[in-house]
């Protein structure tokens, strides 16, 4: 895409690497329709952390469809480095989804019959690394997320945390420049939840990687920088999260 | 850092799609050992049904061809000891054997309209004879009563009885014989006695030949000389004008020899003690004994020994040894397997598929259509219960042409090892139902082997080629769908 400007700022000066204009999704037809998303206006800026919080429901899980370009809106438009996803080619659309974004999917999408490890190399087979490299970029990541023991278990061997971990490592495994994580520590115990969210945490700060991840974790405010609450498929309001910290402090632990 | 560029996925090889497809496949292995099974059997089904048609047209026709031999020897002897019976010269001029036809002509003398006047007034008699065999039967009987159509139409010459004759016939009300009572007339005042004087000619004629290849022989009997036919037999038989083939002459010997030895057995074994000694043996009333089913007794090298023995205690020559009994036996058992085989009809001249019987056809275009909505079904539901699968490879960042491949060779692949395994299948099964329907026989359906390798490469082809394109059209729609549609497809 030749007109894709290199950065975008957005009206507070940062560039805007993901920016949906109106986007709107119905699910079914007539009686049926289903209002998932009603006219979501919003941008996320290049490296930030931003937590997208709201009750289930709310169409959390369907604007991440949106912004990873996996589901096509039913109204507005989608731009990805202020291009319009709508508009490339499908080779195009599978390198952005491929190389650029990583996804980690509330229901993890693990392929049912291939091993941890087989699973985390399809994403680098489709970028076409060679086998043996793929297979050892995938053991450093099994090992990232504590599995390296367990790289030849299939996801029916393994329990629903565990599987999380294998679908997080497969979203790093082509270094994505963008992180879409759809919950990815509500089947965790605290302490690997919290570990996760330290792995996060780091690639956002070492490596510059965008991240968007939904949850109803708390703890995700620490990390954070800002936090878009959904409701009813709409964008209620977006925080700076250190606005936020402060109120957490006093509310304690309640939960969402 | 730098902006995310919109580039082009990276184009996977068709070598590494391959080898995706088959670690696809060792994956799921047991999902796809069904889909190659029913890939195999519906191809098995064709193989068999092809394979099946093609050795048994061959096996027909080759017993037809046998049977037609050992019928030609036979009727090779009965000429040559004694010349056709009257009533057998005019069915055979209203026949279209030409062979026969070129004897007559040879010993009639009779001129070519002349011939040509007697074999329609033959035909016309048939005609004339089948005509009234369809009567209804109270009308049969005023007509013919119990006179031959020979009689009648020897009465009919009288005008009153012809008048009786057309009379009874519209009160009847059918249709006139050969549509018309002037045709009627003819036949029987002017073409009847031409066709009668020809006849007489050419039994006259074949006395003659007869005679004349006797005295070439000193006089030697018709079966001695068939038994063991001397240097030049054939030259002289054909100077005599018997229309001969010298391809049945080496068998003549053997079939005249077997020929007479059943009928001297036939004889033997009905003589009361030989048929006491087979009725104890084989456990049935005396009066049962027949050659037939003695014969068919004697089916291995014990009972040959003791049948042996009864005939020759029973005074029989001792030429029936053992093995000459067994022999017997076994070329009476094949005589019967023929004629199972053969069938009623006369086999088709062409060869192939193509020659195949009408039924056999559609039958086999009938598996034809099993094998394709077999294969497509099988490809169809690995395709669609792989749905989710191919959403999370599009998430991913599979394109949409690597799953579409992905999903061609893995058919392709199923298709051929399937393929392979029904033809297999196929033909053994083919083979062992020959083998029952056919017996021994099945060993003369040589000639059909070409055509069973050609089925069995268009069967393969059409297994290997049918899996693809079914599976072409499924994964083209799971490949072009977005993934998370893709995704929500049960
Ligand atoms: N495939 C679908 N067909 C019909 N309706 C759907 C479909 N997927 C989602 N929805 C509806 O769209 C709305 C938003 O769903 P979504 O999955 O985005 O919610 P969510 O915020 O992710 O919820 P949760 O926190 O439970 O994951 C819901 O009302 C849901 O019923
Ligand atoms: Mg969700």
């Amino acid at each position: 895409m030749s007109e894709s400007p290199a950065t975008a700022p957005s009206s507070d000066g940062k560039a805007v690497i993901i920016r949906t204009l109106g986007v709107k999704k119905v699910y079914g037809e007539g009686e049926a329709a289903t209002y998932a998303l009603q006219g979501v206006d919003s941008s996320i800026h290049r490296g930030e952390f931003i937590a997208v919080m709201g009750p289930s429901g709310s169409g959390k899980s369907t604007f991440f469809n949106m912004i990873g370009a996996l589901d096509s809106p039913s109204g507005g438009r989608i731009l990805i480095d202020e291009v319009d996803v709508a508009q490339l080619s499908a080779s195009e659309l599978a390198f952005l989804r491929c190389q650029k974004i990583g996804y980690i999917f509330q229901s993890y999408n693990l392929i049912r019959y291939m091993t941890a490890l087989e699973n985390v190399t399809v994403p680098m087979a489709f970028a076409g690394v060679s086998p043996e490299e793929a297979r050892r970029r995938g053991m450093n990541l099994l090992d990232l997320v504590g599995l390296a023991d367990r790289w030849d278990h299939r996801p029916i061997e393994m329990s629903g945390g565990q599987q999380q971990r294998v679908a997080i490592a497969r979203s790093m495994c082509n270094q994505p420049k963008i992180l879409l994580a759809d919950e990815p520590t509500a089947n965790l115990d605290l302490k690997t939840g919290q570990d996760i969210l330290e792995i996060m945490q780091r690639i956002n700060k070492e490596r510059g990687v965008t991240i968007v991840c939904s949850t109803h974790d708390h703890r995700l405010l620490a990390v954070c920088d800002r936090i878009m609450w959904v409701r009813d498929g709409t964008i209620e309001r977006v925080e700076e999260a250190k606005d936020i910290k402060i109120k957490v402090g006093s509310i304690g632990g309640e939960e969402h | 850092m730098k902006p995310i560029e919109a580039k082009n996925q990276v184009r996977l090889g068709p070598a590494r799609c391959v080898q995706l497809a088959l670690s696809g496949m060792s994956y799921r292995m047991f999902r796809s050992m069904i889909t190659i099974s029913i890939l195999a059997l519906a191809v098995a089904f064709l193989v068999h049904m092809l394979v099946y048609g093609l050795v048994s047209h061959e096996t027909q026709t080759a017993a037809y061809h046998e049977l037609q031999q050992s019928r030609q020897m036979a009727q090779i002897i009965t000429r040559l000891t004694r010349p056709d019976s009257m009533r057998v010269v005019l069915d055979q001029l209203a026949d279209d054997d030409d062979d026969v036809l070129a004897e007559y002509r040879a010993w009639s003398g009779v001129d070519g309209p002349t011939f040509d006047d007697a074999r329609q007034a033959a035909q016309q008699v048939r005609d004339f004879d089948r005509y009234l065999g369809q009567l209804p039967e109270a009308g049969r009987a005023a007509v013919v009563g119990d006179r031959s159509t020979a009689e009648l139409l020897e009465r009919l010459r009288d005008p009153e009885a012809m008048a009786d004759f057309t009379q009874t016939v519209e009160n009847l009300a059918v249709a006139p014989p050969l549509g018309g009572y002037d045709r009627l007339t003819e036949l029987v005042n002017e073409r009847r006695p031409i066709m009668i004087e020809a006849a007489r000619q050419i039994r006259q004629g074949h006395r003659e030949a007869i005679r004349q290849v006797r005295a070439a022989y000193d006089n030697r009997a018709a079966r001695a000389l068939a038994a063991a036919p001397p240097a030049g037999f054939g030259q002289s038989l054909r100077d005599a004008g018997f229309a001969f083939d010298d391809g049945v002459l080496p068998g003549l010997e053997a079939f005249a020899d077997r020929a007479d030895d059943l009928a001297t057995l036939a004889r033997l074994v009905v003589t009361p003690e030989i048929r006491k000694a087979v009725a104890r043996q084989t456990d049935v009333a005396p009066a049962d004994v027949s050659l037939e089913q003695t014969l068919l007794y004697v089916d291995n090298d014990r009972r040959a020994r003791w049948f042996s023995q009864t005939l020759i205690d029973g005074g029989a020559d001792p030429r029936f040894t053992p093995e000459r009994v067994l022999d017997l036996s076994e070329q009476f058992a094949r005589e019967r397997q023929l004629q199972a085989a053969a069938g009623p009809e006369a086999p088709t001249g062409e060869g192939g598929i193509l020659g195949l019987p009408t039924r056999t056809k559609w039958l086999i275009a009938l598996s034809f259509l099993v094998c394709v909505v077999g294969v497509a079904n099988a490809m169809l539901m690995s395709v669609t219960e792989r749905f989710t699968e191919i959403a999370t490879m599009k998430c991913l960042g599979a394109m949409d042409i690597f799953v579409m491949m992905m999903f061609v060779v893995e058919a392709m692949i199923q298709g051929i090892i399937g393929g392979i395994i029904g033809i297999v299948l196929g033909v053994l099964l083919a083979g062992l139902r020959g083998g029952v329907e056919y017996g021994g026989l099945l060993a003369n359906a040589g000639d059909a082997l070409a055509d069973v390798g050609i089925a069995i490469v268009l069967s393969l082809i059409v297994g290997m080629l049918l899996a693809t394109v079914a599976a072409v059209g499924p994964s083209f729609v799971a490949a072009r769908l977005a993934p998370m549609e893709a995704m929500r497809v049960d």
